[in-house]
């Protein structure tokens, strides 16, 4: 393999990781918004519904992601890995983009949820084709003895695409204030992503093929049809299979539990208010995200498949009590109220839309004797109901920094399913089918499995709801990721090698 | 290991059939049943989505009974 020089590497990782990194952030805003889209694009009669055909619609961009590997994993097989990288930013960047401008169900009826159905599909296709691409660059430009530091740069950039989409939301929330973004500035996020895609694109153009890619095409060695040689030899596709069941699987379920679910699970089963959350979320990924790079240099020394298991089981025997503490933080039940200082504040002001008019925001507020408080908002307008009613607990700072602690744990399983996991699929496959080979495994185990934890993970809870028990038990969404993750630990612990190396790595 | 992953192989079968079972039976019963709400657009997208790959799973427990990954 030709050998890179060191300040050559770290430019092919900055302009890999930046493109993968936009891309994500793309995707992940339509996650972060997805209590506020449910209200915005689809019907309000039942809000459970709405909620769930939010999930469904998030979660139908992570389905079709497979199907993008194959379409651009072919591409990049045959073509190559720069072209393939430019056209998925340039249909990541546009589909985000437009489902900043889509009118609202009210106003346009079922097309609203038709168009970001249709246009998160496309999101989901090119982000299918972005990282087996990112991955596979910067592999085929790292010597063997480092692959796994360098290409766990590009594994930081889910988390921090994540990270960068509850900043904007963040910013743009305590900027514009909490009624404005859940009217219109919802949209902001959306249309930010056009400035920050086209600073990729400018970086990628810039960029050279992969070396390996392009002396095996100047060798007339490329495949002519990476599909079949991929899934229509066996040779391959029982890698193929054994990188889904044995890995890409249990890491799937397990990086969106400790991210996505526990998120979900604070905001919607916790009912913390959503700035804290974000808060929460924010704190624990920055105090994770570096673990990436450790994990991916660790497994350099000692292996990948160890690291990988070892995040697996830490998730299938601690999930429980990690979300029984979380729900414990917040649960009202096991607190004392401090009745006599409930309190209620009313603020008048004119109504934006028609100054004659007065609108009236009440903020009751309940305290706690640890600290916690309850705060319920309310707007009225001639004396009736205007808008959502916004409840939220807050923690108070102990309670904070151990929900920050019980994510962050969640983040370290993240760390060591994910860390190496680039690197290890990179070795599994040869270089002229590699990019279709392990982007199908990476996207069905990220995409289906993982992607779907949110809304299966509801589905358990709602099922979990019965005359006996209305409130349901809380932990039940827990079920698919523990008996996810605990096949696939089974599997990789038997049948996967601590390494992988194919002649051309 | 050869022995383990011939019985393992089977286990991957049964499992792959039984979660199929699973999955239909709990659809048919819950469309029929118009309850919940969602279950007509729910269980038609995790069938189209996961008997695939319970095929593949299958296949899967099929090629370690084989030996192709000893």
């Amino acid at each position: 393999m030709p050998k890179t020089k060191q300040t050559g590497i770290w430019t092919v990782i900055t302009s890999s990781s930046v493109g993968t990194l936009i891309e994500w952030y793309d995707f992940y805003i339509f996650g972060s918004l997805a209590t506020i889209l449910s209200v915005q694009f689809f019907p309000q009669d039942n809000p459970t519904i709405a909620f769930l055909n939010t999930l469904l619609t998030f979660a139908a961009g992570f389905i079709v992601r497979p199907f993008g590997a194959l379409v651009f994993g072919r591409l990049g097989d045959i073509v190559g890995r720069k072209y393939t990288f430019l056209v998925t930013l340039i249909l990541m960047g546009g589909s985000t983009f437009l489902i900043g401008l889509i009118p609202s169900y009210e106003r346009i009826g079922y097309l609203a949820p038709a168009l970001v159905l249709f246009l998160r599909l496309v999101q989901g296709l090119a982000l299918g084709g972005e990282y087996g691409g990112a991955a596979t660059y910067v592999a085929e430009h790292s010597p063997p003895g480092k692959r796994g530091f360098y290409t766990s740069w590009i594994q930081t950039t889910a988390t921090l695409g994540l990270f960068l989409s509850l900043i904007i939301i963040l910013m743009t929330r305590t900027g514009i204030g909490e009624e404005a973004f859940r009217e219109w500035g919802w949209r902001i996020p959306f249309l930010v992503s056009s400035v920050l895609v086209g600073v990729s694109i400018y970086i990628r153009v810039k960029m050279a093929e992969s070396p390996v890619f392009a002396k095996l095409k100047k060798e007339g060695k490329t495949s002519t049809n990476p599909l079949k040689e991929s899934f229509g030899k066996r040779e391959n596709l029982k890698m193929v299979l054994l990188a889904l069941f044995g890995a890409t699987m249990g890491q799937g379920v397990i990086w969106y539990t400790g991210q996505f679910y526990a998120m979900s699970f604070i905001q919607k089963t916790c009912n913390i208010d959503h700035v804290q959350v974000n808060y929460i979320i924010v704190a624990a990924l920055l105090l994770g995200t570096p673990f990436f790079i450790l994990f991916g240099w660790l497994s350099d020394k000692v292996g990948r498949k160890w690291i990988m298991m070892l995040g697996m089981l830490l998730g299938v025997l601690l999930y429980r009590p990690i979300y029984t503490a979380m729900y414990n933080l917040a649960d009202l039940d096991k607190k004392t109220e401090l009745v006599d200082q409930y309190k209620i504040e009313r603020h008048v002001e004119a109504w934006e839309e028609d100054p004659s008019k007065q609108i009236v925001t009440i903020t009751a507020t309940q305290y706690f004797s640890d600290g916690t408080q309850v705060k319920e908002i309310k707007h009225e307008l001639d004396g009736a109901l205007h808008g959502p009613v916004i409840k939220g607990t807050v923690l108070d700072d102990a309670g904070f920094w151990k929900m920050i602690l019980l994510i962050f744990v969640q983040v370290i399983f993240v760390t060591m399913v994910y860390g190496p996991i680039a690197a290890f699929l990179v070795e599994l496959f040869p270089t002229r089918i590699r990019y279709t080979s392990m982007s199908l495994p990476y996207h069905v185990g990220n995409g289906i499995f993982g992607g779907l934890t949110p809304a299966i993970a509801t589905r358990f809870f709602e099922d979990s709801k019965n005359a006996a028990n209305p409130g349901g038990d809380p932990l039940a969404g827990l079920t698919y990721v523990i008996l996810v993750a605990a096949v696939c630990f089974i599997i990789g612990v038997f049948y996967l090698k601590n390494s992988y190396n194919t002649e051309e790595s | 290991m050869k022995a383990i992953h011939k019985i393992l192989g089977f286990v991957w079968i049964l499992l792959s059939i039984l979660i199929a079972y699973y999955i239909l039976s709990t659809s048919v019963t819950e469309i029929s049943a118009g309850v919940p709400e969602d279950a007509s657009i729910f269980w038609p997208i995790i069938i189209f989505i996961f008997l695939p790959i319970l095929v593949g799973l299958a296949l899967f427990g099929y090629y370690s009974i084989k030996g192709e990954y000893d």
